[in-house]
């Protein structure tokens, strides 16, 4: 009877209505939340029974939402390295007018040298030079606690964004089985999609991540590199924090599912995301510049060093500045590991120490008479003062692997090791820039597809509204009808 | 509904956030930059070449060094300098003397006291200390180059020694008189010359080194910056002026005095012309201090312009740059306030 089927139409039209107003305001209440996807009612028709709601479906965009979570981890990386070369830049150039650059402290040495040795029998002129010697060995010093301190702030930083990672994992796999679960019983797991998207974009800041769906609704999660981070069940990501750095030593490798992704030894080396920028920092650029700084050490030592001036053709000894290997040189052209932290001052020629400051002018700084150049004791012997401030100038052989000047005059390799740092430190602040500009963009994209515009959910809800009053009409009509046909009928 | 035209009111909403960020961020960067003139971070804006600047400001900080080190270089020269020229005109007037003496009766008692004070004259300005070292020292600065003539140095002991030696008497004995003329000659070319050629001269006279101090004057150039009181034209004064104040002349034989006159005349007038060569030598030093003075100080001009031209900033591009965002700041705070009104909540 078709006006039971009228009745009916519009009952099922109230029902839809129900739903379409539900989802309206659930899109309104997530209008503001960045994770949030919109909800779309999908309406289908059932033949002579009217509207059913055959669907809650989610506005998404894989590609879109894959651009972000590349952009996310790779803006990560790169702010992790700015961060840190920001603080070493700062300890050790800063800016180049305050003269705080191992170039200057190099040059703040030659010029006592030169002032020294054009008065050499001048003593004050000599514990000037030794006090400027003095501050260039703390320079060196200081750099390297600071370039260390880095590389234990980046350790630090890497076990928290493991202990993130474990923990989004886990998150990952309860709402994963809650989605799996729901899809089979044929819930509506839209929400549980928000939060797992919302999960994975977590994660994305930390390490780069893929994410391959698969039946059912389930997920897999692969790190940038391939290694798998969930596969039905959450993998376990391990690190073992290391405290206390210096030099020479390295930290450990992170692991997922025993596998290593960062160091020197890493099978499938990560890439992307805030853990893989803080590797870099601590296992490449720190230790490249540490080992830039160990090299202007050797150099200082090998430009200060005393030859034999007897006719016993005894080996080089450190003068001015030593080390605890003295007395042997170190080896030329090869970077001694933390050899910045440990250069230090002759205490022979340290007025503090008790040590005489005119033996920068004579030699046997190391004790040994036969390295006396000034063996007539003369005041006013410069020849040995002349010569140091050459060797200064002098060109030396340097490592190549430091990836500063192979081959230069100390000042020369200590400023190519500021346009390295400050290189590193550039060209990370340009991609940081894009890489966050790029973000930006891709979010944008990305919420303008998936995300709620209110006033198209308000215009959205008029018509339901409208839609609901209509079939509230007809529901009345039919009524009203029925009434009539009772009246007409039952009534004799 | 997913078409361009779409757009999420979160992004409605927040996209003048990023740009307002952004913005107050180069505002901070472009006040500093009008303020000081500079990058707000060189090292930053300059990234590999910031080892060049460092360089230039090393090697301009070492050329304002060797400028004020050449200044006390050019001192020390002058010094030097002007003490030669008086002992030159000294010379010149004893010459003089020594020549009106010669002939003159008596000569030898007239002569005697201007070489005495001559001789301490000599002494004296080749003992002279110039902030705290002995100019004429050679490189033995911390020691007073000549022993004083006086009783009891080794210096007149020596000459004493030897004047008795050759003769049997001292120089006060009133045996002078006997001496020959040939008997002098012999001595004061002997035994008397001896006394100021080495080794003898730089065991009794001069504890100087004939090796001189060395000061850089430019990045590349040492140079000798002093004279030792070793050079030939000291000793030979020292040599006439001993030999006219304390062989006894006064009580010589007219014809001996006459052989000494003559000796001590060609000593001081070899002198002279020693002396005017190494004051020559002295004033080439000095026109080459002042040379590498006046290119280290163009040298500085022209680093500094270097330096100046990395790590500048255009205070006026700064200045307007600052007025741009200030425009851009505010324009994006009122229309995030306009954007908010924009809503069909107002008109239902």
């Amino acid at each position: 009877m078709s006006i039971t089927s009228a009745l009916d139409s519009a009952r099922n039209s109230l029902m839809a209505s129900g739903v379409q107003s539900s989802t309206i305001s659930r899109n309104i209440a997530g209008a503001s939340s960045t994770g949030y996807s919109r909800k779309i009612t999908v309406l289908d028709n059932l033949p002579g029974a009217g509207v059913y709601v055959a669907a809650i479906q989610r506005a998404a965009s894989s590609g879109l939402y894959s651009n972000v979570l590349t952009a996310t981890s790779a803006a990560a990386t790169q702010s992790a390295i700015y961060d840190g070369l920001q603080k070493i830049a700062s300890a050790t150039v800063d800016d180049p007018q305050l003269d705080q650059s191992p170039t200057a402290q190099l040059n703040a040495l030659k010029q006592a040298l030169q002032q020294y040795a054009n008065a050499p029998d001048n003593t004050t002129l000599a514990q000037a030079a030794v006090t400027s010697a003095k501050d260039m060995a703390n320079a060196l010093n200081q750099a390297t606690q600071t370039v260390q301190s880095v590389r234990e702030g980046a350790d630090a930083d890497m076990k928290t964004s493991v202990q993130n990672i474990n923990q989004l994992l886990s998150q990952f796999q309860t709402v994963n089985t809650a989605i799996v679960k729901g899809t089979i019983a044929g819930d509506d797991v839209t929400d549980y999609l928000d939060q797992r998207d919302s999960i994975v974009s977590q994660l994305s800041q930390e390490v780069g991540v893929t994410m391959t769906i698969r039946t059912n609704g389930d997920a897999a999660l692969y790190a940038d590199s391939g290694a798998v981070l969930f596969d039905k069940t959450a993998r376990a990501v391990t690190f073992a924090p290391t405290t206390s750095y210096s030099a020479s030593i390295t930290g450990n490798a992170v692991f997922i599912d025993g596998v290593p992704v960062t160091g020197a030894n890493s099978v499938m080396p990560i890439k992307s995301g805030k853990l893989a920028g803080l590797a870099q920092l601590r296992d490449t650029d720190t230790v490249t510049y540490q080992s830039q700084l160990d090299e202007i050490a050797r150099g200082l030592i090998n430009a200060f060093k005393e030859t034999d001036q007897t006719a016993a053709a005894l080996p080089n000894v450190p003068g001015l500045f030593t080390y605890p290997g003295a007395p042997t040189m170190p080896a030329s052209a090869t970077v001694s590991v933390g050899l910045a932290g440990t250069i230090s001052v002759a205490a022979s020629v340290d007025p503090a120490l008790g040590g005489n400051p005119n033996l920068l002018r004579d030699g046997a700084i190391s004790g040994n008479p036969a390295y006396n150049y000034n063996t007539a004791g003369n005041g006013g012997f410069s020849a040995r003062l002349q010569q140091l401030i050459g060797n200064m100038d002098a060109s030396q052989p340097f490592d190549a692997t430091t990836q500063g000047k192979p081959n230069g005059s100390l000042i020369d390799y200590a400023s190519s090791s500021t346009s390295w740092i400050e290189n590193q430190r550039k060209t990370a602040n340009d991609n940081s820039q894009y890489q966050n500009t790029l973000l930006d963009r891709s979010t944008t994209a990305l919420s303008n597809v998936n995300g709620v515009n209110m006033d198209d959910e308000m215009s959205l809800m008029l018509q339901v509204e409208r839609t609901y009053s209509a079939s509230s009409k007809i529901i009345s009509t039919v009524d009203q009808m029925l009434q009539a046909l009772l009246a007409a009928v039952g009534n004799p | 509904m997913m078409s361009a035209n779409y757009i999420s009111t979160l992004v409605l909403h927040s996209s003048l956030r990023y740009s307002i960020t952004n913005n107050q961020a180069a505002l901070s960067k472009a006040s500093t930059e009008a303020t000081t003139g500079r990058f707000a971070d060189v090292g930053l804006q300059l990234g590999a070449t910031t080892g060049g600047d460092v360089t230039l400001r090393a090697d301009m900080s070492f050329a304002d060094q060797l400028v004020d080190t050449n200044g006390l270089v050019g001192g020390r020269l002058d010094v030097t300098q002007d003490r030669i020229t008086q002992l030159g005109s000294t010379a010149t007037d004893f010459l003089k003397d020594l020549i009106a003496a010669r002939s003159t009766d008596g000569g030898g008692r007239i002569i005697l006291p201007p070489a005495s004070s001559n001789l301490q004259d000599l002494i004296g300005a080749l003992n002279v200390s110039y902030n705290g070292s002995y100019l004429f020292s050679g490189i033995n600065t911390q020691n007073q180059p000549i022993t004083p003539y006086q009783a009891g140095s080794a210096s007149k002991n020596k000459v004493d020694a030897d004047f008795l030696a050759a003769f049997g008497f001292t120089q006060s004995s009133a045996s002078v008189n006997t001496i020959t003329p040939a008997q002098m000659q012999t001595f004061l070319n002997g035994p008397f010359d001896a006394e100021f050629a080495s080794p003898a001269w730089n065991t009794n006279w001069s504890s100087a080194t004939d090796q001189v101090m060395q000061s850089r004057i430019s990045t590349t150039e040492i140079a000798d910056t002093s004279v030792s009181a070793n050079q030939t034209g000291f000793r030979k004064l020292a040599e006439a002026y001993t030999m006219m104040a304390d062989l006894g002349n006064a009580n010589l034989d007219q014809s001996t005095f006459q052989v000494v006159v003559d000796k001590a005349i060609g000593l001081v007038g070899s002198a002279i012309t020693d002396l005017a060569t190494l004051g020559g030598d002295v004033g080439t030093v000095q026109q080459r201090i002042t040379n590498a003075t006046d290119k280290l100080k163009t040298q500085k001009d022209i680093l500094n312009n270097q330096i100046v031209g990395m790590e500048k900033v255009d205070p006026t591009e700064a200045s307007v740059r600052v007025n741009t965002l200030q425009t851009q700041i505010q324009t994006a705070l009122a229309l995030t306030s306009q954007l908010q009104k924009i809503s069909l909540i107002n008109y239902l």
